[in-house]
């Protein structure tokens, strides 16, 4: 509690010191921008940022929940066919590690600019995470636990739904918190090229040498992220909370 | 339930199989204890009677009965209530729920408080409790129990070894049990399987008519220890 009271007024410190330094030109203007300057643009062009903010918000919400669903879905699907596991594995790793810039324009080749190719880039980017971790997860039930499920002879499915799944849990929220912060990625990335939303914002303000304008992006871009993960802690718990009701 | 020529090693294993030519028969509605140190094959020999390891040539032979199974560590679900990991068992086979049956067992095992709890608020003598009462469920007829007590504190195990003897008694069961101590094996078998340490053969302790001990004072006990202690040592040094 006692750090939870201290951090605005760490973060309030910090901002005025920036305000101070500024001002009296021991960091330039033209490189780092003044808090106050930062509040007048938000006041007094409200639109300039928040209409790019509501886009890359709803476009990193959207893939981020598509790519999760997808991705899980897939990961019980490749959990019960091993073989697939085989012919999936090494195309989901060249989707992780190839980096998404390098793709994006590609898919705007492939989709055009707009959103299609946005939500293309970030569900790649969010896919793996989830998909990767609960593969791990399922693959990690106890070994007691599974020898319980044999003696017990538990179907297929009764031993994914009331063993595997719930025993994922953990890894699974893992996954979802990582994917949550690259679906801002994603989006910022796809928005580069196929521009709109905030990404395009950073963009145009970086060709007209207005760093108050990507200060700006970068303090919305951040409380999109933050957002994702109390986002994801909710609908985490939500699903969960259900899924374990029905499953006691 | 008479196993005959049983022959089984593992998948990795080389050399020698752990039994060769196993004959072993094992008498119902009584308490046989499988006795040995660790690694001698005793929990393998368990999980082949309760099906869950196969041996390469064997014939088994079992009328259809209901089994449970005990396992070392009370191997509860974290997720489930503990009501809910007692009822696993029916739940997955879809049998019906004995209202006043789950009752007496939960009564007879002392564990009336623990069930809408979970097993991480349990101590290890509860969640041993819960794990005797989720076998218990199905109402089995065999029992296999596989070193249930060992990691369990002194006064604990003690109390549950005289609980199991009134459930055996109460329910007519078969009980199949693993231990490595003595003691145990003493206290609890009506009939005691010796494995020697290096070649796992079974050597068979029996006794005709075996008493419940009242106390672990009684001479009686320290004298059955005793045997059972010389007898082991004799058939491992051969």
């Amino acid at each position: 509690m006692k750090i939870l009271k201290a951090t605005p007024l760490f973060y309030f410190i910090l901002f005025a010191a920036i305000e101070f330094l500024v001002r009296n030109d021991v960091v330039s203007v033209s490189l780092v921008p003044k808090p106050s300057q930062i509040l007048e643009l938000f006041w007094q062009q409200p639109g300039v940022i928040l209409e790019p903010f509501f886009r890359t918000l709803s476009l990193a919400i959207v893939a981020y929940i598509l790519s999760s669903v997808f991705a899980f879905f897939l990961a019980l699907l490749v959990k019960q066919f091993s073989l697939l596991q085989n012919y999936l594995m090494p195309l989901t790793l060249f989707f992780q590690t190839v980096p998404i810039i390098a793709v994006a324009p590609l898919l705007v080749i492939y989709f055009g600019f707009g959103v299609p190719s946005i939500l293309a880039a970030a569900l790649i980017v969010c896919f793996f995470p989830v998909f990767a971790s609960t593969l791990v997860g399922l693959s990690h039930v106890s070994k007691n636990h599974a020898e319980l499920f044999q003696f017990l002879k538990a179907t297929p499915w009764q031993k994914l739904t009331r063993l595997e799944i719930p025993s994922a849990v953990p890894y699974i929220l893992a996954g979802l918190k990582t994917s949550a912060g690259l679906s801002v990625v994603g989006v910022v990335s796809g928005e580069f090229l196929a521009g709109g939303g905030l990404g395009a914002l950073i963009d145009s303000a970086r060709l007209q040498q207005r760093v108050d304008l990507v200060f700006a992006s970068l303090l919305c871009l951040s409380l999109i992220g933050l957002g994702m993960m109390k986002l994801t802690e909710y609908l985490f718990r939500l699903i969960f909370k259900a899924y374990f009701a029905k499953i006691e | 339930m008479e196993i005959k020529n049983l022959t089984f090693s593992f998948e990795n294993q080389t050399g020698s199989p752990l039994f060769q030519d196993l004959n072993l028969k094992i008498a119902p509605e009584k308490l046989t204890v499988f006795l040995g140190p660790s690694g001698c094959g005793k929990s393998t020999l368990l999980r082949i009677f309760a099906g869950l390891l196969k041996g390469k040539t064997d014939s088994f032979f079992s009328a259809q009965k209901t089994e449970s199974f005990v396992f070392q560590e009370a191997n509860l679900l974290s997720w489930l209530t503990n009501q809910k990991n007692i009822m696993l068992p029916i739940d997955l086979a879809n049998q019906s729920f004995d209202a006043n049956y789950f009752t007496e067992i939960i009564r007879l095992l002392k564990i009336e408080d623990c069930l809408l709890k979970r097993p991480s608020d349990l101590s290890g003598g509860q969640k041993m409790r819960v794990s005797i009462a989720r076998a218990l469920i199905t109402k089995p007829e065999v029992l296999y129990m596989d070193e249930p007590f060992s990691a369990l504190d002194e006064p604990t195990r003690l109390k549950l070894q005289d609980e199991l003897l009134v459930i055996q008694k109460k329910f007519k069961m078969t009980i199949l049990f693993v231990t490595h101590s003595f003691y145990e094996a003493a206290y609890l078998g009506d009939r005691v399987l010796i494995f020697a340490s290096k070649k796992p053969t079974v050597f068979v302790y029996d006794q005709e008519n075996k008493k419940n001990f009242n106390s672990r004072f009684e001479p009686e006990y320290q004298k059955k220890v005793q045997e059972i202690s010389s007898y082991f040592e004799k058939e491992a040094s051969k």
